[in-house]
């Protein structure tokens, strides 16, 4: 009697896992995205590709490596930390040019006129 | 790589600055992968990367391991500057749409690759949309291969607090996709 009502149960039992088991595969919103979910797999699989690691040029690392090896050296002789900054490099290289550039300017104004004075 | 052997070198480059460069050779490339995934090019990814150490180097007698450890300490300073970055040219935060890279797909047919592109195009700027915490929770979680202990302590939260976050920004994320018609089963 208990052989054959398990008999009879248990199919139901087991069409109502399947039924349950597709219902949550056609709901994948529904609750926590939780780790085993194979869409959250393939969704992390997919962010971790667009997310590949990248590494910086190797010229980069050299420098970076030289620069705070200096800076380094200095540290050890009491010397304060800076990052260089490029762009203050290139305002003191401008001054210098303009500067450079108008004293040449001014040499030759004051040259020809002082030239044209003695041949007036 | 352990915090142990961190511990070690960081002790040493207080006393002797030269033994930076065993720390540098350790961190360079994921912080710079870090900074170049949230900033976008190559030239300020480079820039915050030199400007990362040289601030480590600079306060390195200020650091102290009060269960912080040097890693998290180096992520927080680049983080840092990365917000001051964005600050100052009064831009959102976002992940890097160049540097794409069809890995072990070259070889597949022209159809495949440019729909492999084109799909993870589309990711990224799903990545775009979301808020810097979760772009930056993504960075360190994909790109980084950080456990969500790791990122605790980077973001200043608990394990528990970056995996509720890490649950909702992987719904966001699935609803931005959703908008642009492209649905990852």
């Amino acid at each position: 009697m208990m052989a054959q009502m398990q008999r009879t149960v248990r199919p139901g039992w087991w069409r109502l896992g399947d039924l349950l088991r597709q219902l949550a595969r056609r709901l994948p919103g529904v609750g926590p995205l939780s780790k085993n979910s194979p869409s959250s797999d393939a969704l992390e699989s997919a962010a971790r590709a667009a997310l590949r690691p990248v590494v910086p040029s190797g010229d980069f690392r050299e420098a970076l490596r030289n620069n705070l090896s200096f800076a380094a050296q200095g540290k050890m002789a009491g010397l304060s930390v800076e990052c260089p900054k490029p762009f203050r490099q290139g305002i003191i290289l401008g001054l210098s040019a303009g500067l450079l550039a108008a004293t040449i300017a001014t040499l030759v104004v004051v040259l020809r006129s002082r030239l044209s004075h003695s041949e007036g | 790589m352990t915090d142990q052997d961190d511990k070690k070198w960081v002790e040493a480059a207080k006393k002797d600055p030269s033994a930076f460069s065993e720390l540098y050779e350790r961190y360079v490339d994921r912080i710079y992968n870090y900074i170049y995934y949230r900033v976008s090019n190559v030239h300020d990814a480079e820039d915050l990367t030199s400007r990362t150490f040289y601030r480590a180097l600079s306060h390195l007698q200020a650091y102290k391991d009060r269960g912080i450890p040097f890693s998290a300490w180096l992520y927080r300073i680049a983080h840092n500057l990365i917000v001051n970055w964005h600050r100052d040219r009064g831009r959102r935060p976002v992940v890097a749409l160049d540097g794409l890279v069809l890995k072990s797909r070259l070889s597949e047919c022209p159809e495949d690759v440019a729909e492999y592109q084109d799909d993870t195009r589309l990711l990224r700027e799903g990545m775009r949309k979301l808020d810097p915490i979760r772009q930056e929770l993504l960075v360190l979680k994909f790109s980084q291969g950080l456990s969500n202990a790791e990122i605790g302590e980077i973001m200043g939260r608990s394990e528990g607090a970056i995996k509720s976050l890490y649950h909702r920004t992987l719904l966001a994320l699935r609803k931005e996709l959703a908008k642009k018609g492209l649905h990852i089963e």
